[in-house]
């Protein structure tokens, strides 16, 4: 699976993919980082907020909210990495 | 013997359960040093031990960049308990045990307490809690904290590691590249059991030369997160590996604390280099920060897989992710949010809330009031000790205590979504609306609450966790216009503006909300820049909340509160009886417009003039709000020497315009709120400067936004 990278933000709801690199600086990227989004880890969007914004992400097996700015800076490929 | 236990753990781990568990009736309650994060402690026995359990607050790791975060690291790595009791979420091991590796490598003794088995198994997962231990070389022992099982073996666990001190050595099963990196850190720092890069003589003369060349050092960084790491740092005395591994991570705080000498700098310079590089054959541009979370995650998974574990079939969160098709739905998730919302106000300010504050009021007046007036009468008190006991302390006090059933109902509310996993679903979907002002949607309930009660809303912000964030929330909730403020509202409206009262008191709740939205704007930009936290939140999955639970936290709610209502509103009722009832040559008046107060009001009454209320009566009546804005009533019905307040909204015209009116109904709305408000503002928020600013702010506002409507007003002939 060495498909293109695309940011997480432009995945469809219950797509899997898996986390390549992530380009949110500062307090946010240490966030999201010890949350588990490292790379390799399969990520996919469960759920986007009524309002569009901000969704809702599931990996290692819990689901954590990401805002679209945010999400739109972590870079993911399609599929599941073996 | 006597041991101290830290108890460590993720949010929504169960952790409060335990210690409730635990512990039972016997908690201190108080808050870490210089800061707002809950500290709660209690004691009890193990076997002959004597047992002090301390709650570290639930953090997901242990990076230095939060308050709840610097405690747990802190009290671990100095105050060295005897046992980390660090209690981990079955159901989401991963994530839990990332936690626990940190911990770890804070190197004092652990156990593992696996909460929450029994949901794992039912739901078809398993843990070789044996085979776990052995591998991580701690003690790790299955229980469920709710149904209280386990505790006989997690006591035994927590004996035996008190009186062994067996160490954990995480590093040990890190990848080769990382323990190469911290072999080498380790090496250049003087080897292992070497603690000299922390001497803290010479850490302390080299952080005070730094500080004095460059004010954005290690002090200045952690200046916004609450005071507690400066006196934290005495006798800072970390493990070296810990240390090589903070290096690795890039953390510039430890760095720079840290007394190195050029070579050794170099050294790790190069050891850093080179585990970065090794990284970025794997894993292209990444950074060290990532590369030693993903060796956690690595380290967690492969100690998982070997062991056997198998995560739940999905099927409990499948429950949870049913419930959230339709709680979560694009068009009921509001229609949904909106009804639990008017359910809770209904209840709250309305019948139930209103009966039981009706009843408490009761209480206090004719039970608590009468007999203090009967045994003040038959003991032939003097009018001044009568006027004190009675119109001094138990109206003021009582006044106070009148909100007590609200705030319980609130909190009752609050803990059950809070524990239900609700709150994190209505932050999720009302995060954009606050986003602008830099908060996240964790504000958007107390602030809700505000149009209830001020004060129950300012208490409610404590489920903000981030402290910037609820400072804020706290400052701008008084902009919502509260119940007590409807009958000046009332008031005013049926004397002037009778053909559209509905339109007045709707301009005045979005004024409200507008004003509310315009200071966060300002705050955000100026006094709150910093600190801002990402909305990376967990949404757990929902869950019956138990009880004990709820009903520990109204507990120690009320407690709280009833402290507070004996001590700094005790006083603030006395200073402003003892303005009221006395004249400047401290002479005791029956008659208000003699008092000290009226004084006062003529005094600033000229500062009024402008904004269309210059009379002194007015401005007694603006303080007299300071008390209760309802009282702004009673007290233009005394002023005015009308019998009731159909004469007053009759006699009213006299002394207002229209436009003077509402220029004062702005007024009211949005100036400083009642006493009650101002000690939970000071309370909450555990700093004077953020309560003086508070109330600097609301003056200010309404000053200004009064003024401009009263002058606007006149050049547009109204």
């Amino acid at each position: 699976m060495d498909g293109a990278w695309q940011p997480l933000s432009s995945l469809k709801i219950d797509e899997p993919a898996t986390v390549e690199r992530i380009d949110v600086e500062g307090r946010t990227r240490r966030r999201l980082v010890e949350m588990g989004i490292t790379p390799g880890t399969q990520v996919s969007i469960s759920r986007r907020a009524p309002l569009g914004d901000p969704m809702e992400i599931r990996l290692r097996g819990y689901v954590l909210t990401l805002r679209e700015e945010d999400a739109q800076q972590i870079q993911v490929s399609k599929g599941v990495r073996a | 013997m006597n041991i101290t236990i830290a108890l460590a753990g993720n949010p929504n781990s169960g952790k409060t359960t335990l210690f409730n568990a635990l512990t039972g009736s016997n908690q201190y309650v108080g808050n870490w040093p210089g800061v707002t994060v809950e500290r709660k402690e209690a004691r009890f026995q193990i076997g002959d031990d004597q047992a002090t359990l301390v709650d570290l607050p639930g953090v997901y790791s242990l990076s230095p960049y939060s308050i709840e975060e610097n405690i747990t690291r802190h009290f671990i790595a100095q105050h060295s308990p005897d046992v980390v009791l660090n209690i981990v979420d079955a159901t989401n091991l991963e994530r839990n045990l990332y936690l626990t590796l940190q911990l770890m490598e804070l190197e004092r003794p652990m156990v593992v307490a696996l909460n929450l088995m029994d949901e794992l198994e039912r739901h078809g997962g398993k843990i070789d809690c044996a085979a776990l231990s052995k591998m991580m070389k701690t003690p790790v022992v299955p229980i469920s904290a709710k149904k209280r099982q386990g505790f006989d073996q997690l006591f035994e666990a927590i004996h035996q590691q008190a009186h062994d001190k067996t160490l954990p050595r995480p590093v040990e099963r890190y990848d080769a590249s990382t323990r190469q990196a911290v072999a080498e850190i380790v090496a250049a720092l003087g080897g292992a059991g070497s603690h000299s890069a922390f001497d803290v003589s010479e850490h302390f003369q080299h952080r005070d030369e730094h500080e004095r060349d460059n004010d954005h050092g290690p002090r200045a960084e952690h200046g916004h997160i609450g005071g507690y790491v400066d006196e934290g740092d005495v006798d800072f005395a970390p493990p070296v590996d810990w240390v090589a591994i903070k290096f690795l991570e890039g953390d510039q705080t430890m760095y720079q604390a840290a007394y190195l000498t050029g070579r050794q700098k170099e050294s790790i310079r190069q050891a850093v280099e080179g585990y970065v590089e090794r990284g970025r054959c794997i894993h292209p541009g990444i950074d060290g920060l990532t590369l030693v979370a993903d060796c956690r995650y690595r380290t967690i998974e492969r100690a998982l897989k070997e062991t056997g574990f198998l995560r739940s079939s999905d099927k409990h969160e499948d429950i949870s992710s049913r419930i959230d098709k339709v709680m979560m739905n694009k068009y009921l998730a509001f229609p949904i949010f909106l009804a639990v919302m008017a359910l809770m106000f209904a209840l709250t300010f309305g019948p139930v809330g209103s009966f039981l504050t009706t009843l408490m009021d009761a209480l206090v007046n004719n039970v608590l009031g009468a007999a203090a007036s009967a045994a003040l009468m038959a003991g032939g008190a003097p009018q001044w000790v009568y006027s004190l006991v009675i119109e001094g302390i138990i109206a003021g006090v009582g006044g106070v205590l009148v909100f007590l059933p609200q705030i319980l109902l609130i909190f009752l509310f609050m803990s059950i979504l809070e524990d239900s996993g609700y709150m994190s679903r209505a932050a999720f979907i009302t995060d954009k609306l606050l986003r602008k002002m830099g908060l996240s949607g964790r504000s958007f309930i107390p602030m809700l609450m505000g149009f209830g009660c001020t004060t129950t809303a300012i208490i409610a912000a404590r489920g903000v966790e981030n402290e910037r964030d609820r400072r804020m929330t706290i400052m701008l909730t008084p902009f919502m216009s509260c119940g007590a403020r409807l009958p000046v509202y009332g008031l005013f409206t049926a004397a002037f503006f009778s053909a559209n009262r509905g339109l007045v008191v709707f301009s005045l709740y979005l004024l409200g909300m507008l004003v509310m939205v315009g200071c966060g704007l300002l705050l955000r930009r100026t006094v709150f820049q910093s600190g801002e936290t990402p909305f990376v939140m967990e949404l757990p999955p929902y869950r019956m909340p138990t009880p004990a639970n709820v009903l520990r936290r109204l507990w120690d709610r009320a407690k709280d509160f009833l402290t507070r209502a004996g001590t700094l509103i005790f006083a603030m009722s006395v200073v402003i009886w003892f303005l009221q009832s006395f004249s400047p040559q401290l002479q005791f008046v029956t008659d208000s417009s003699q008092s000290m107060f009226a004084k006062i009001g003529g005094f600033i009454a000229p500062i009024f003039a402008p904004l269309g209320f210059g009379d002194w009566r007015k401005s007694v009546a603006l303080l007299s709000g300071l008390v209760a804005k309802e009282a702004v009533v009673s007290s233009l019905q005394v002023l005015y020497a009308c019998a009731d307040t159909a004469s007053l909204a009759g006699t009213l015209p006299g002394f207002f315009t229209p436009l003077s009116a509402f220029s004062f109904l702005v007024f009211i709305l949005l100036y400083t709120p009642c006493v009650a408000a101002l000690a939970a503002m000071r309370r909450e928020m555990h700093s004077a400067k953020y309560t003086l600013l508070g109330i600097g702010l609301q003056l200010a506002v309404a000053y200004t936004i009064a003024l401009v409507v009263y002058q606007v007003g006149l050049l547009l002939g109204l």
